[in-house]
């Protein structure tokens, strides 16, 4: 079921008709139905059509009662006003850490999943439990230790200490969603290979590492988001503004700066979101195919 | 299937010692030594730490207010992910049911799974403030109140408004997992079904919903477990308040850390939730395994 | 391919994280909220370049921190050895950051001249065994702000704000009972409830306004008297009757008085600028304006007391450049031209040196004089302990309790006894 399941769900739904779909398609066909669909959306989306209006608004529009949903007087100074260089800096800090954490957390976790994946080793599954419940472990309770640690190694207001941070709590996902696609990398391809007289380490680098860019990207998208998403880590372990990612640097910096001010605090909350939107419709495919397929395994 | 660990220990090693370096340095070791802080009394505002064996455990556990945070984790945690999943559900349901624009009406939802926290706790305070809000405007519209509710100070509504945006932000992931799973299951079987004259909810119950809950079950855990470490909108909306209601064990934790600098105590919450999260855990791997045997 | 293109990421991420590291001059960093509102941004440009021009050397780097956080950034920064050169306090966070030796003494590094500028009680607040740990900037006396226009409609005389507790909430309610404003409520008082430190705090002149204090004769915190019930029942009979808003922030209740929707509030020498700049220029704080300043009120022995808030700026234990540091404390407090900038710029009373505060632009500001003559009658640091803040943190438990109908006497006992224990560890 599992491959298929994959494959399907990287796909817009399926055109053919199955049974399950003509049967339920009588009731598709009724009004009741399409309307149930539009209103959960409008419900879904509503937030985020009130986010963006919000911030196309000059502020004596944003009280306006009743509230309007299209501006009527747009305009972009929310946006002009925000454009300054800790904003920019705040972006640079969480793209560095970002990557950083995505190209540390994926490149390790590809090892070590490729191992689990392809080696009889003893304690395999317990190993996999340990990764899968290190994800339950309170982060809060890491961070005391970290802190102290961070501490005694100098790596407070660094983006190595923020890197390792993000890197550890993604580590595990990475590890369990790798490994899932290695499983499914027919193992022949490698033993073909060794029969060639490649190297283990030419055939790791070389022929399957490479065919398993769809999941690399998935789960280098993945520890991306959860960075850029991160705020304790920015909170407590850094000091200074210049370090600060996005999340921590905003609450710090603008929160308080802009209350009431609700439409910069919306054009602010477009501008945060708007990398992420891209990132995943660009790169929705890879990214859907590699979670369901992990979270679909579990 | 594999290969024998034997014929390449050094390859092993090599790309094992990452990850090991890694979880052993910032995992394993942080958790060890914060659950043996737990019985002294450390704090980084002093120097000495001294052991104080079960104090603080004793005191958290005698103290209402550790059972109240515990209480509001789990019924924000709870009825967030009872929300999202019922939500998730429903609506892969109806958009595997071939409607029209299914395709785009699944990429719009995905959005919102992608929205950052930080933005999430930015867009809930406007949307629930209490004076110009959004959500108070149109259940005044429908008449569901007659007047603004104050979400933010009303210890039941910062709850509601709290868990609206954890649920919202969850019901994408587990519609994504529903609808892959859904797609999963064999055609023949809804479609006998349906010949023998089940009723679209018979076929939910008694052909559907015994395939699904499994995957519905392990979907719900795996968001649930998120839902426990989040904290941003908490973080930036109420700081725990009005009074405790909103306060739940992550942030718990990190304020007894980070603004009471009382690490003893801290670690001790850490590790209750730790224990309690293990038990869950537990609970996942049995409900895992057992999937995978059946 | 994909191996050449990581690597290339790799190395741009690379630079760009050591790009800006390359600097020769002189780093001086100072944390804190002086930018934290836009009506300052004149006021640190004045500080920022008047600096960097006494020394050209030098980089003065502005690190913002909020207000609300600024506490736990600078135990963080300080724990972690990367402590800004000059960190931003309040005199009653003093304590905390002394207590884990963040703080440099700064006895020697001003003149006796230079101290004698400073009233005795300010220094006091922030001397431990003798050592100064901070220079008092901006003097911090809580008082009343009263919007002049809503007294009037509520038959109160403007020019007669009221005199002790029992007035203020008589007027209090008399304002509440106007109509409401484009379908939004006045508030009698706007008090800050949130779940905050600084809501219990700015409790504290409520409860000395009923003749009570928070610490008795021997310095134990004590939350569990019948002036601190009388104090709370004052706030309750005001959140019940709507006359004060429930759960508000510090910037809630401010963004109400500049919207001309609460009758009191209770403020340090910062209200006017915020008030002004905060209402779009459409309300002023002046004597015959929209918005007035007058003491607290009395208490019942006819007494005035209230706590202050005040400003300090400090140089951290750990700054490579300390002598550094001290030059900008002295460029902010003593130099007249600075903090004549600061006070136009922000409409506050910008430095702690007395000379100052009662000379030059600030000498003829009436406004400023209310503060000048509430100082002394205010107690800088309430509960003189590093806990006090995380004491505070428990009695808002209690008070935000009280506001949603918990029982006075078990709210209160409750805070004292988390309070005591907060105290022992």
């Amino acid at each position: 079921m599992n491959t298929e399941v994959l494959r399907t769900g990287s796909k817009p739904l399926p055109r053919q008709r199955s049974a399950v779909v003509y049967k339920l398609s009588r009731l598709a066909t009724s009004f009741s139905m399409h309307a149930l669909v539009v209103a959960s959306l409008a419900i879904l989306l509503l937030p985020i059509v009130w986010m963006v209006s919000t911030s196309f608004k000059p502020l004596a529009d944003v009280f306006s009662y009743p509230p309007q949903f299209i501006p009527r007087n747009p305009t972009v100074e929310a946006y002009t006003t925000q454009f300054t260089g800790l904003l920019g800096r705040y972006f640079l800090n969480s793209v560095i850490v970002g990557l950083l954490s995505a190209v540390l957390a994926t490149g390790a976790g590809a090892l070590a999943a490729y191992g689990l994946s392809r080696y009889r080793l003893p304690g395999r599954n317990a190993i996999l439990m340990f990764f899968m419940a290190s994800l339950a472990f309170p982060i809060p309770l890491l961070m005391i230790s970290m802190y102290l640690m961070f501490v005694q190694l100098g790596l407070l207001n660094s983006y190595i200490g923020l890197v390792i941070g993000h890197t550890v709590i993604t580590l595990p996902v990475c590890v369990w969603l790798l490994k899932n696609f290695f499983d499914q990398l027919p193992v022949e391809v490698e033993e073909a290979a060794f029969v060639d007289g490649a190297s283990r380490a030419y055939t790791l680098f070389r022929i399957v590492l490479p065919m398993a860019r769809p999941a690399l990207g998935a789960s280098a998208i993945f520890v991306f988001v959860t960075s850029w998403n991160e705020l304790l880590f920015g909170l407590t372990f850094v000091s200074s503004t210049s370090m600060r990612p996005l999340p921590a640097g905003i609450s710090m910096s603008f929160l308080t700066e802009f209350e009431g001010a609700w439409s910069e605090m919306m054009a602010l909350s477009v501008m945060v979101s708007l990398p992420i939107f891209l990132l995943f419709t660009v790169f929705q495919r890879t990214f859907m195919s590699g979670v369901t397929a992990g979270a679909v395994k579990g | 299937m594999g290969f024998s660990p034997r014929q390449a220990p050094v390859f092993l090693a090599a790309i094992f010692a990452p990850s090991i370096l890694l979880v052993g340095l910032f995992i394993v070791y942080p958790v060890v030594n914060s659950v043996g802080l737990a019985f002294t009394d450390a704090s980084p505002l002093s120097s000495g730490r001294s052991f104080v064996g079960f104090e603080n455990f004793v005191y958290l556990l005698e103290d209402g207010e550790f059972w109240e945070v515990l209480w509001n984790t789990v019924f924000i945690v709870g009825a967030a992910t009872i929300i999202a999943t019922a939500g998730g559900y429903g609506l892969a349901t109806l958009l595997i049911s071939g409607i029209r624009g299914a395709a785009i009406f699944r990429a719009a939802i995905f959005q919102v799974w992608v929205v950052p926290w930080i933005v999430i706790a930015i867009l809930w305070g406007w949307l629930f403030s209490q004076d110009y809000g959004l959500v108070n405007y149109l259940l005044m519209q429908v008449g569901l109140i007659e007047a603004p509710v104050k979400w933010m100070f009303d210890q039941n509504a910062s709850q509601w408004a709290i868990i609206s945006g954890y649920a919202w932000r969850a019901i994408p992931f587990i519609m994504v997992i529903c609808l892959a799973a859904l797609q999963g299951i064999p055609s023949e079987l809804v479609e006998s079904a349906a010949i023998d004259g089940a009723s679209f909810l018979q076929r939910q119950r008694y052909v559907i919903l015994p395939l699904m809950q499994n995957i519905i079950l392990v979907a719900a855990l795996l968001q649930a477990v998120r839902f426990f470490q989040e904290m941003t909108m908490i973080f930036v909306l109420t700081q725990g308040g009005p009074v405790n209601a909103t306060m739940v064990l992550s942030l718990y934790t990190y304020k007894t850390a980070f603004e009471d600098w009382d690490f003893g105590l801290a670690s001790a919450i850490g590790t209750i939730w730790l224990i309690l999260l293990m038990a869950f855990a537990l609970f996942y791997v049995r409900v895992a395994l057992r999937r995978n045997l059946a | 391919m994909l191996n050449r293109k990581m690597a290339t990421l790799a190395a741009a991420v690379a630079l760009a994280a050591t790009g800006a590291a390359a600097q020769d001059k002189t780093e001086l960093n100072y944390s804190g909220w002086i930018n934290l509102y836009p009506h300052h941004a004149a006021a640190v440009s004045a500080i920022e370049t008047g600096f960097e021009e006494k020394f050209p050397d030098v980089d003065w780097i502005l690190n913002d921190v909020p207000f609300d956080q600024a506490l736990k950034q600078a135990t963080v920064a300080s724990l972690a050895g990367n402590a800004p050169d000059n960190i931003h306090l309040i005199a009653g966070w003093i304590p905390a950051l002394n207590d884990i030796g963040a703080l440099e003494p700064l006895n020697d590094y001003f003149t006796a001249e230079e101290w004698a500028q400073i009233p005795q009680s300010s220094l006091d607040s922030v001397t431990f065994d003798g050592q100064i740990m901070a220079m008092p900037w901006v003097p911090g006396p809580i008082i009343m702000f009263y919007n002049r226009n809503l007294m009037e409609q509520a038959g109160l005389d403007p020019d007669a704000p009221p005199q002790t507790w029992p007035e203020l909430l008589e007027a209090a309610k008399a304002i509440c009972a106007l109509p409401d404003v484009d379908g939004a409520p006045i508030y009698g008082i706007a008090l800050r409830t949130a779940r905050n430190p600084n809501s219990a705090q700015w409790t504290i002149p409520i409860i000395y306004g009923q003749g009570g204090d928070i610490v008795d004769a021997e310095g134990n915190v004590t939350f569990d008297t019948p002036e601190a019930a009388a104090a709370y029942e004052w706030v309750k009979e005001l959140t019940d009757s709507e006359c004060a808003p429930s759960g508000f922030t510090i910037d809630e209740t401010r963004n109400t008085m500049a919207a001309g929707r609460a009758g009191f509030i209770f403020e340090g020498p910062w209200g006017r600028g915020l008030f002004n700049n905060l209402s779009g220029g459409k309300l002023t704080t002046a004597a015959d304006g929209d918005i007035w300043a007058a003491p607290m009120p009395m208490d019942p022995s006819g007494k005035r007391r209230t706590i202050g808030n005040p400003h300090e700026i400090t140089i951290s234990a750990g700054s490579e450049h300390k002598d550094l540091a001290a030059e900008f404390i002295r460029h902010v407090i003593f130099d007249p031209e600075i903090t004549t900038a600061y006070f136009e710029a922000s409409s506050q009373l910008s430095t702690g040196s007395m000379p100052l505060l009662t000379s030059g632009a600030m000498g003829d500001d009436a406004y400023t004089q209310v503060f000048v003559q509430a100082l002394p009658d205010t107690n800088d640091n309430p509960i003189k302990s590093p806990k006090f803040y995380a004491v505070m943190d428990e009695l808002v438990v209690a008070l935000q309790s009280i506001i949603q109908g918990g029982d006075i006497q078990d709210e209160l006992a409750d805070a004292q006894r988390k309070a005591e224990r907060t105290m022992s560890r």
